[in-house]
């Protein structure tokens, strides 16, 4: 083969390269699966039931079961309600509101559930706990069912209003239909998350599986795995659910109608008020009462007995090392899964792509007990190491990374290739010239994406991190647990600001303006519109929770 | 010489094949257009053509050079070629300078003001692709293509996604650069207006194969049979009859006229403007009434019904002047011979 020729083969070279890489991204990210699966068989049927069939280990399921389904309805409620108020009415200042309802979910739920604690600690921690993940989930459902809302038609609205149905009645019947598949969605990606919280419940003294994993992972390790197994069938049983939920393809697009000329008036001005008046309670009890919290309590400044294991400069240092190396380690891992999947479809590409989603349905303390059990067993140089949290990082945060780079990839037309080629120039040429530039955007919002999330990761840091080094998040922990609320504000302060630049890069990125009438290449086309970064992860977990073809 | 030649070239994607022992030889300097159905493998001839796709088997060749014998290929790259896709697929993030200088070596910048000035874009250099309109996006994509002088130009359905008006303009500009350049090019289209008006040569494709080529007057006015004849425009077929050397029609609207074919069952293929209507009975007129008009404004498009106790219609082209109306009783007759084909 001399340069400039090539053999002909049904496979090319680069499909062959970037099949292996793709198979090995995958085989790294289900192995914590497969380590669980090999862990609990070690561990033996015998011991695994003494922790299972007891009163302790059914009242967990039974806390674990009621919150999700709490959770469940409300996000469901509260994220619907908010969108179809925004989407279908006349909201003054909608778009801006679309922006401050999504914040909640950048709060880390820890410093949400320690605000809420440390004002009230006498709230019955059924509640607390309830409120907390609602307020933190409702923007998963909320995000989903606004973009299904925008694509559907309101033609079809006015047609059942035109036939003589009530408003509620057009809303079962017309309505809901085309958006149930991403209230399916969001309520999945609710469940997940509030199945494998730890510093919320934690906070507000509420016992669920993963918090009692977390317990038993510091003294009995193979209990901790036993209590795995009912909470990976919980995230199964989620998904199998969300999966039989049926979904339909509108058969026609809308044409998007801008501004509120086309929306129906949310009756009368007092609805309308309190309409804005409920989003801004909302937002109020789900980021500004826990920062103002904090402020308040770093103004008491009671003096912490406790010395800080990590200043709040070595902390901030720390954090940004875990959560840049993470983020560069999930760009570099996700790239040859989207170009794989976006360039080769195939069973095989499909099947890669869709097991890298398998952490997404893992709680990340039981990513964190497989790490450990793997470097223990296997990797020992790396125990106790920073790597192994970067590892952890990269393995529970890949799809928000891979959703990213996927959607860049995806939308950058073919023919761009072709036309450089067919101008004489090479593939080097090519990617620098026209590749970067264009994805370049879509990598650096999948880095906030990645970032963002890394900074407020508690449970596997706390798990995995070396002894003596502590995060942002494990220092305000740290404090946290001992009552000294005044030391542990900072810290979380510095979290919630750390939020802001990526957050502005990511908002920036979702709403810039598409640069050509390419119909290839609209923003708009992306699984990825507007600040909705979760949407395209429910999009994507959508995608994983399909059974594949 | 050709400049192009595909040699019983055969692709197939999955289980469908798309290219079928095709045979087609694209003379230098010339511009052919591959006419066909959507799905008739138009596009895919031209991907293989510039080596974005590989023959499964036959050959391709440009100029004196094999580009692709079904085992080895050469990449686009080092094909010279220019390609002009649908919807010009102009880098987003380049201005207009510098998506037509994208294939041009730093020596030879000085290339992009000419084509700037030959395809009047010289308001436009700074502009991003987003910028512009369709008709200017277009006319970008074919000066990029053209600047680094390809020997051949291959263009894919260049002016579907514009408006009708904007498309006529457009193909006479494109048309008169390509000639200026003396490029060979290979038009795709399914348009057969643009066909005809653009090429000197189509080449009709259907199902992966080629299934007529030719002048576009020829193609057009002697197709060799009725799939042709219906591709390029409105075809009216009668039966006919040659008996000892005279050819008479089933319906009596052709004057006696003797040809040179054996005697048997003919079908006789008459375009609409080969008709004409009188509203006076004369010799060689059928009776016919009129079924249907479609207004045009210079022409009107009248379709009768033969008053012969028989289903038979004729679509006439009529002056956009006569004043006919529906039911009306018309006298029918042919002014030219069209084509004969045995039956």
């Amino acid at each position: 083969m001399n340069a400039g020729h090539s053999t002909h083969s049904a496979w090319p070279p680069n499909r062959i390269v970037l099949t292996v890489l793709g198979g090995c991204v995958a085989l790294c990210l289900t192995a914590p699966i497969a380590v669980l699966v090999v862990d609990a068989h070690d561990a033996g049927w015998p011991e695994i039931r003494t922790v299972l069939f007891r009163q302790r280990s059914y009242d967990l399921i039974a806390n674990t079961i009621t919150l999700t389904a709490l959770v469940c309805i409300a996000a469901a409620l509260v994220g619907t309600a908010a969108a179809w108020c925004l989407e279908r009415s006349a909201v003054p200042f909608a778009r801006l509101w679309t922006g401050v309802l999504i914040l909640p979910m950048a709060m880390p739920d820890f410093v949400v559930g320690f605000a809420w604690h440390s004002l009230w600690p006498t709230m019955p921690p059924l509640v607390a706990a309830a409120t907390i993940m609602t307020l933190s989930t409702y923007p998963l459902v909320f995000l989903p069912v606004a973009a299904a809302l925008r694509r559907c038609d309101p033609a079809l609205e006015d047609v059942a209003r035109g036939l003589g149905t009530g408003p509620m009645a057009t809303f079962v019947r017309v309505t809901l239909p085309s958006i149930r598949g991403a209230i399916g969605g969001g309520v999945l990606l609710a469940a997940l998350v509030v199945i494998s919280e730890y510093g919320a419940f934690e906070a507000v003294r509420f016992h669920t599986l993963t918090t009692e994993i977390f317990t038993e992972f510091q003294f009995e390790p193979r209990a901790a795995a036993a209590l795995s197994i009912p909470l990976v069938l919980l995230g199964l049983v989620a998904i199998g659910i969300d999966a039989a939920i049926p979904r339909r393809q509108s058969g026609f697009r809308a044409q998007a109608r801008t501004g509120a000329a086309g929306r129906p008036s949310l009756g009368t001005r007092a609805v309308r008020t309190l309409t804005m008046l409920a989003f801004a309670a909302t937002v109020t009890a789900g980021v500004l009462f826990p920062v103002g919290v904090l402020f308040y309590w770093m103004h008491q400044s009671r003096r912490s007995t406790l010395p800080a294991v990590a200043s709040l400069a070595t902390a901030t240092e720390t954090t940004f090392a875990y959560s840049a190396l993470s983020s560069a380690a999930v760009l570099l891992l996700a790239t040859p899964v989207a170009y794989l999947s976006v360039h080769y479809p195939s069973r095989i590409s499909l099947a890669l792509q869709k097991s890298t989603f398998v952490p997404r349905a893992v709680p990340g303390v039981i990513v964190a007990v497989t790490l450990v059990y793997l470097s223990i067993n296997y990797l020992y140089p790396l125990y106790e190491t920073s790597w192994l949290v970067i590892a952890a990082y990269a393995v529970l945060f890949f799809p928000l990374g891979l959703v990213c780079v996927h959607a860049s990839v995806g939308a950058l037309p073919r023919e761009f290739g072709e036309i450089a080629r067919s101008l004489r120039r090479g593939r080097v040429y090519t990617f620098l010239a026209v590749t970067l530039p264009l994805i370049g955007p879509g990598l650096v919002a999948g880095f906030c994406l990645v970032f963002i999330t890394a900074t407020t990761e508690l449970t596997s840091t706390l798990m995995l991190a070396p002894a003596g080094v502590k995060t942002l998040a494990t220092q305000f922990w740290a404090f946290q647990t001992e009552s000294s609320y005044g030391a542990a504000a900072p810290y979380a302060l510095v979290i919630v600001a750390v939020a802001v630049l990526p957050g502005a890069l990511l908002g920036v990125w979702f709403d810039r303006r598409p640069r050509t009438s390419h119909p290839g290449w609209r923003t708009g086309d992306l699984p990825i519109a507007a600040p909705q970064a979760t949407t395209s992860v429910a999009a994507a977990s959508d995608r994983f929770a399909e059974p594949m073809p | 010489m050709s400049a192009i030649a595909a040699l019983g070239a055969c692709k197939t994607y999955g289980t469908t094949p798309v290219l079928t022992d095709l045979n087609l030889r694209v003379p230098a300097g010339s511009v052919t257009a591959v006419l066909g159905p959507s799905g008739s493998g138009k596009t895919t001839l031209l991907r293989c053509i510039a080596g974005f796709e590989r023959l499964d088997a036959g050959s391709i060749t440009i100029g004196t050079t094999v580009v692709d014998d079904g085992r080895t290929t050469i990449h686009a790259q080092r094909r010279g070629i220019g390609y002009v896709p649908q919807n010009g697929a102009l880098f987003p993030h380049l201005r207009v300078r510098a998506n037509i200088g994208f294939g041009l070596r730093r020596s030879e910048r000085t290339r992009i003001g000419e084509l700037v000035e030959m395809l009047d874009l010289q308001s436009l250099e700074h502009r991003f692709p987003h910028e512009l309109s369709g008709g200017q996006q277009q006319r970008v994509a074919l000066a990029r293509a053209l600047a680094p002088r390809p020997s051949v130009v291959l263009l894919d359905e260049p002016f579907s996604s514009l408006d009708a008006g904007l498309r006529a303009s457009l193909r006479w500009q494109v048309a008169q650069v390509l000639r200026n350049v003396r490029t060979t090019a290979i038009l795709v289209t399914h348009d057969r207006e643009e066909a005809l008006a653009m090429a000197d040569q189509i080449a009709l494709l259907r199902d992966g194969r080629i299934a007529a080529i030719g002048r576009p007057r020829d193609l057009y006015n002697a197709p060799a049979d009725e799939p042709t004849a219906r591709f390029l425009g409105t075809a009216n077929l009668l039966s006919a009859k040659v008996i000892a050397g005279q050819l008479y029609c089933r319906v009596p609207i052709l004057q006696r006229r003797v040809v040179d074919l054996p005697d048997g069952a003919y079908t006789l293929m008459l375009r609409p403007e080969h008709l004409a209507i009188t509203t006076q009975p004369g010799d060689n007129a059928a009776r016919a009434i009129v079924a249907a008009i479609t207004y045009q404004g210079s022409t009107s498009e009248v379709r009768l019904r033969i008053d012969d106790g028989t289903p038979t219609q004729l679509v006439v082209e009529a002056p956009g002047h006569d004043e006919l109306t529906l039911g009306q009783r018309v006298w029918v007759r042919a002014t030219r011979l069209g084509v004969v084909w045995p039956e």
